[in-house]
């Protein structure tokens, strides 16, 4: 087997987690216990099923066109080809609160890409800070993508636009186009600027514009001299 | 996705209200915000959705961890993502099979490390009551051949890997016991070669969940 590395780029949702400050926090709940299920078994054996209770906006989330077009694909919809392999190219975009289009200067072509946006503010996850001045997209850079036709376009904070901005230009715009949009990545430190690849595979929920999810970046290393 | 890969969708879909095991509750996905609520508060032209979706673990296409019938075990969260993500693929066929013993796992061949997929064609009844009555299974004899072949997946398109009525659950309790991951009620096996297409899981790292539905995919490079 030639080697390749699997980047994990989701948090974890658990019980009682805040998702966003006026959304339901995700529950876990208990539906059988083991106890309860090693009554009607046998042999010592027991299993436990949970219900799990949660907003679609919980943890890392994808985000597909239904969310603001009723006629959108929804999560059952959205072709799930669109989202294997899909070549990942990260943009350095820290130290800006609203990040400007300058970032993609000399950046190439962005088609069919997967265009992540590295602004750092992951380390803030599991805070409240997470949910302040969290780092949005200039509307010049939703007109730049708009134009560059990635296939998905995710960030490492909370939105993709400023909460104050009821026009929701990035998730309007890129949702209207087709794009798909994750928020709330981790671990894009890790990744090579271009060469690694992403794939998402997202619970096919219909009538769900957006849902928790585990995506992945695929890094295959270096041929080996001796191979 | 690079050119020539295909990629074939395991999954059945999941909507509001659907059965999709016959004791536990439905899936609900509720408009936790609708459109014309977001509309009340948003610019001119521009509307969404949220929802909030309560399902049990074991809905739709489904994985089940280690976790689920051993305390100790990974969670949905835990299972190693280099255990569910491109695995060779091994589809075992047995078409209208009911109660599926050693033989077809044995004549399946080298299966360390793959994911073996038991095709029934019982996904055919999705949807239907049908898909909950004389649901194949593998017998205690599969799993004691499974065990030994060390394969990372077990799958099958049926409605319970387990016979319903069997109290000592052998193939989720064994299996997973065992380390190995399962996916049950699986879609489109039909379409995926015996041997040659890879399976990729990515389950929602949901703590606590020992089950969770998933979206797998075959793909063929």
């Amino acid at each position: 087997m030639n080697g390749k590395r699997i980047v994990d780029l989701s948090h974890e949702v658990y019980e009682g987690m805040l998702t966003h400050p006026w959304m339901p926090k995700p529950t876990v709940t208990e539906y059988i216990s083991r106890e309860q299920s090693a009554g009607f078994l046998t042999g010592g054996v027991s299993f436990h099923q949970v219900q799990v209770t949660m907003a679609g906006s919980t943890g890392t989330v994808l985000q597909v066109p239904f969310q603001y077009y009723a006629e959108g694909p929804d999560l059952a919809g959205f072709p799930v080809e669109h989202l294997v392999d899909v070549p990942i190219v990260v943009v350095p975009a820290a130290g800006h609160p609203e990040i400007p289009v300058g970032v993609f200067a000399d950046l190439g072509d962005l088609e069919g890409t997967a265009v992540l946006l590295h602004t750092g503010q992951d380390r803030l996850w599991g805070t409240s800070d997470y949910f302040e001045d969290t780092c949005f997209l200039a509307p010049e850079t939703v007109d730049y993508l708009t134009e560059a036709r990635p296939r998905v376009v995710g960030v490492d904070s909370k939105n993709t636009d400023s909460g104050a901005d009821q026009g929701k230009p990035a998730q309007h715009r890129l949702l209207g186009a087709g794009i798909a949009v994750l928020t709330s990545l981790t671990g894009l430190g890790s990744l090579p600027r271009t060469g690694a690849a992403l794939t998402v595979l997202p619970v096919p929920v219909a009538g769900a514009g957006s849902f928790p999810v585990r995506p992945v970046a695929v890094i295959e290393e270096a041929d080996r001299k001796d191979a | 996705m690079l050119t020539g890969t295909r990629v074939i969708d395991l999954s059945h879909v999941i909507s509001n209200g659907m059965i999709t095991h016959p004791w536990l509750q439905r899936p609900v996905v509720n408009e936790f915000v609708t459109r014309d609520q977001s509309a009340a508060f948003s610019a001119a032209g521009v509307t969404f959705q949220l929802e909030v979706i309560s399902m049990p673990g074991s809905t739709g296409t489904y994985l089940d961890a280690p976790f689920q019938f051993h305390v100790d075990g990974p969670d949905v969260s835990a299972v190693p993502l280099a255990r569910l993500f491109d695995i060779p693929i091994v589809v075992v066929r047995v078409p209208d099979g009911r109660a599926i013993g050693a033989g077809p796992i044995r004549a399946a061949g080298d299966l360390r490390g793959a994911a073996v997929l038991v095709h029934t064609g019982h996904s055919r009844f999705w949807g239907e009551g049908a898909f909950f009555r004389d649901s194949p299974y593998l017998t205690a004899d599969a799993v004691a051949e499974l065990v030994s072949a060390e394969p990372l997946v077990v799958g099958i398109d049926s409605q319970n890997i387990d016979d319903g009525t069997d109290k000592a659950k052998p193939a989720q309790h064994r299996l997973l016991g065992a380390d190995i991951a399962l996916l049950e009620c699986l879609n489109r096996l039909h379409e995926v070669p015996d041997r040659g297409a890879w399976l990729r899981v990515l389950p929602t790292p949901v703590r606590g969940a020992g089950s969770f539905p998933v979206r797998p995919v075959a793909v063929i490079r």
